[in-house]
């Protein structure tokens, strides 16, 4: 299989801060990758940077074989990049529904066309019957169910989620696993930061440990949990702070 | 066709027959407040929907008004051209402003302190510009006998009356329209919270770009009726600072983001403008309609925050119904006017205060629905 997004010493800084730093991985076409480590890794920089959101201060990031890194996230939208915002950002002024029709828009300048899309959409992440509703009425997971369904809607090949099941309850992250098997399935490569381990172990082919910024690890889900520095930097916190 | 498409064409036609029975004074009054409500409609494209502030809509106006008015008098250029030509005259320089504005990355209070500071310039410019006629003025020659005014676009109260209704009802079909396209869908995006509309694929510079220069040409065109009816321009009374803010006040009060609060708010503001000036001198008290101003924007912001239109719209039963699937009444039936660009959509700048509120007014609207 073919990568279909590329980072090459991947670096970004802040003034005495180094966010993420030389990080490299390919992610292959057509997989579920998790990005995990503590807080403060670097995991929703990076996501930033692929999404064009941050420019990176080194390094280079090719999305299928083109140089992207700079680029705008608007331009990188169409090209296929999809990303949810960890600290979610719904459209406030906007019905549920017309939230997910400016993602679906991305595709498609008709407006019925957009707005059915939307509605499929929204069934199948479990906000159909809260469509009608302003999103800024929405509980915290009820938006993070938004933002992935905004996402979803740009049609991505490459959608990147940012820690959407965090607050979930267990049959709201299974619904929502259940639509992320579903889209893989269609050929969408999903990269997704993630904390919750159940989920990571369900879901991901592939696991990358980001801890200070830097790239500590990665491989299998099987092979992660046992990996010594995973465990010290990262699970074995965990089992500290649950 | 909706109610709202019926309503909006009772509304035209009353005004379309109002002449029959109306005195020139009246007409020349409403004439005025035509031309406020095309500024405001103009103004609220790029504010209300594309979330972009501008303190400096006078630009727009005088250039406007300066350019059919010299082309006219100077080169017999017909104000039909010339209005095309202040169109794209408005539409450049707005284009000029938001590129400068927009590439920078200047947002907010910040794009507002820009656009005045452009506005203040053209003022300074025109002052100083005796090709214009500086701060002495330009003046339209009094009509001749032989005018013909469908020609010259220069006529008497009636004329002026059904140039502008017209002018605005073109301006406010064009706004509907765009408003409801994918174009408006994506304005509101982008005012709401622009990042996360470009996550989206929202092409934001373009599209407010689009905004701004939409908003300036609608303006200089009203700006360019404006100086063909008073027929004497000076750059302290088309491109001062005043006017820029007269003309965001009627938007704010009929209701930003709405499609028809700009014209409800031209309609109370502009009458009671006039009143309030002529109160003011006969009281001799200077600066008593501003003070009305003030009172009168307090008491909206306290009565009705999102304007007066949807505070009107929703006891009218003119809020839109949501669109819904076949076999989902139901939902309709409980359903808030969320979608409905037309009446209740707050822009980004208030979504903090409103946030809190929007629960109650949503089952305000429920219940409303109800009894309907
Ligand atoms: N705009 C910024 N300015 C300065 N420092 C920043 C900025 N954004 C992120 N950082 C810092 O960079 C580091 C990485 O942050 P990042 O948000 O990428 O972590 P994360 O792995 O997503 O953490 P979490 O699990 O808490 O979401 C943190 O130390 C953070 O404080
Ligand atoms: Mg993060």
């Amino acid at each position: 299989m073919s990568a279909i997004l590329q980072l090459k010493g991947v670096t970004r800084r802040y003034s005495g801060l180094v966010a993420v730093s030389d990080v490299s991985f390919d992610i292959e076409q057509g997989s579920i990758t998790a990005l995990i480590g503590p807080n403060g890794a670097g995991k929703t920089t990076t996501f930033g940077m692929i999404a064009g959101a941050i420019s990176p201060s080194a390094g280079s990031i090719h999305y299928e074989g083109v140089r992207i890194d700079g680029v705008a996230p608007e331009r990188l939208c169409a090209m296929g990049i999809a990303r949810t915002f960890q600290i979610v950002r719904p459209l406030q002024g906007m019905s549920v529904i017309d939230n997910v029709m400016i993602g679906a828009l991305n595709r498609t300048s008709n407006l019925k066309i957009a707005r059915s899309n939307a509605l499929d959409l929204l069934d199948r992440v479990g906000l159909g019957t809260k469509a009608f509703e302003m999103a800024s009425n929405l509980t915290l997971p009820d938006r993070k169910l938004l933002e992935t369904a905004k996402a979803l809607a740009t049609g991505p090949k490459l959608l990147m989620l940012d820690e959407v099941m965090a607050g979930l309850r267990p049959a709201e992250a299974d619904r929502v696993m259940d639509v992320l098997s579903a889209v893989r399935a269609e050929g969408v490569t999903i990269l997704l930061i993630e904390h919750v381990m159940r989920v990571v172990m369900a879901i991901a082919q592939h696991v990358i440990v980001l801890n200070h910024g830097e790239l500590i690890a990665r491989g299998t889900p099987s092979a992660i949990v046992t990996h010594p520095r995973v465990i010290e930097s990262y699970l074995g916190t965990k089992a500290i702070h649950p | 066709m909706s109610r709202q498409w019926w309503a909006a064409l009772v509304f035209v036609a009353a005004l379309a027959l109002l002449p029959l029975g109306a005195s020139d004074y009246l007409l020349s009054a409403l004439t005025l407040v035509f031309i406020a409500a095309l500024v405001g409609i103009a103004w609220n494209l790029m504010m209300g929907f594309a979330g972009q502030l501008s303190l400096g809509h006078a630009l727009y106006f005088g250039v406007g008004a300066y350019t059919v008015a010299i082309l006219a008098e100077r080169y017999g250029v017909t104000p039909w051209i010339g209005m095309g030509i202040a169109f794209a005259a408005g539409a450049a320089i707005a284009l000029l402003i938001g590129a400068l504005g927009f590439r920078f990355a200047v947002r907010g209070v910040y794009f507002a302190l820009l656009t005045i500071a452009f506005a203040e310039f053209g003022r300074i410019v025109f002052e100083h510009w005796s090709f214009v006629g500086g701060t002495g003025g330009f003046y339209l020659k009094a009509l001749s006998a032989t005018n013909v005014p469908l020609i010259s676009l220069r006529g008497g109260a009636r004329f002026n009356y059904y140039a502008l209704l017209v002018t605005l009802t073109f301006a406010w079909w064009l706004s509907v329209a765009v408003v409801r396209s994918a174009i408006g869908y994506r304005w509101r995006a982008i005012r709401d919270d622009e990042d996360a509309a470009r996550a989206l694929g929202v092409p934001a510079f373009r599209l407010k770009l689009l905004a701004v220069a939409l908003s300036g040409g609608l303006t200089a065109i009203a700006g360019g009726w404006s100086g063909l009816i008073g027929g004497s321009l000076f750059p302290d009374s088309v491109l001062g600072m005043r006017l820029s803010i007269d003309f965001i006040v009627a938007p704010i009060v009929g209701g930003i983001g709405t499609l028809f609060g700009p014209i409800l708010g031209a309609f109370i503001v502009v009458p009671l403008n006039e009143w309030s000036r002529e109160l003011a001198q006969a009281a001799g008290i200077n600066g008593l309609n501003l003070l009305i101003y003030g009172v009168l924007l307090m008491a909206v912001i306290i009565v009705a925050p999102q304007g007066g239109w949807p505070w009107i719209a929703r006891r009218l039963g003119l809020v839109e119904r949501v669109p819904c699937r076949p076999g989902e009444q139901a939902r309709n039936g409980v359903a808030i006017a969320a979608s409905d660009s037309t009446t209740g959509d707050t822009h980004g700048q208030t979504s903090g205060r409103t946030q809190g509120q929007t629960p109650s007014r949503a089952q305000g609207q429920t219940s409303d629905r109800a009894t309907q």
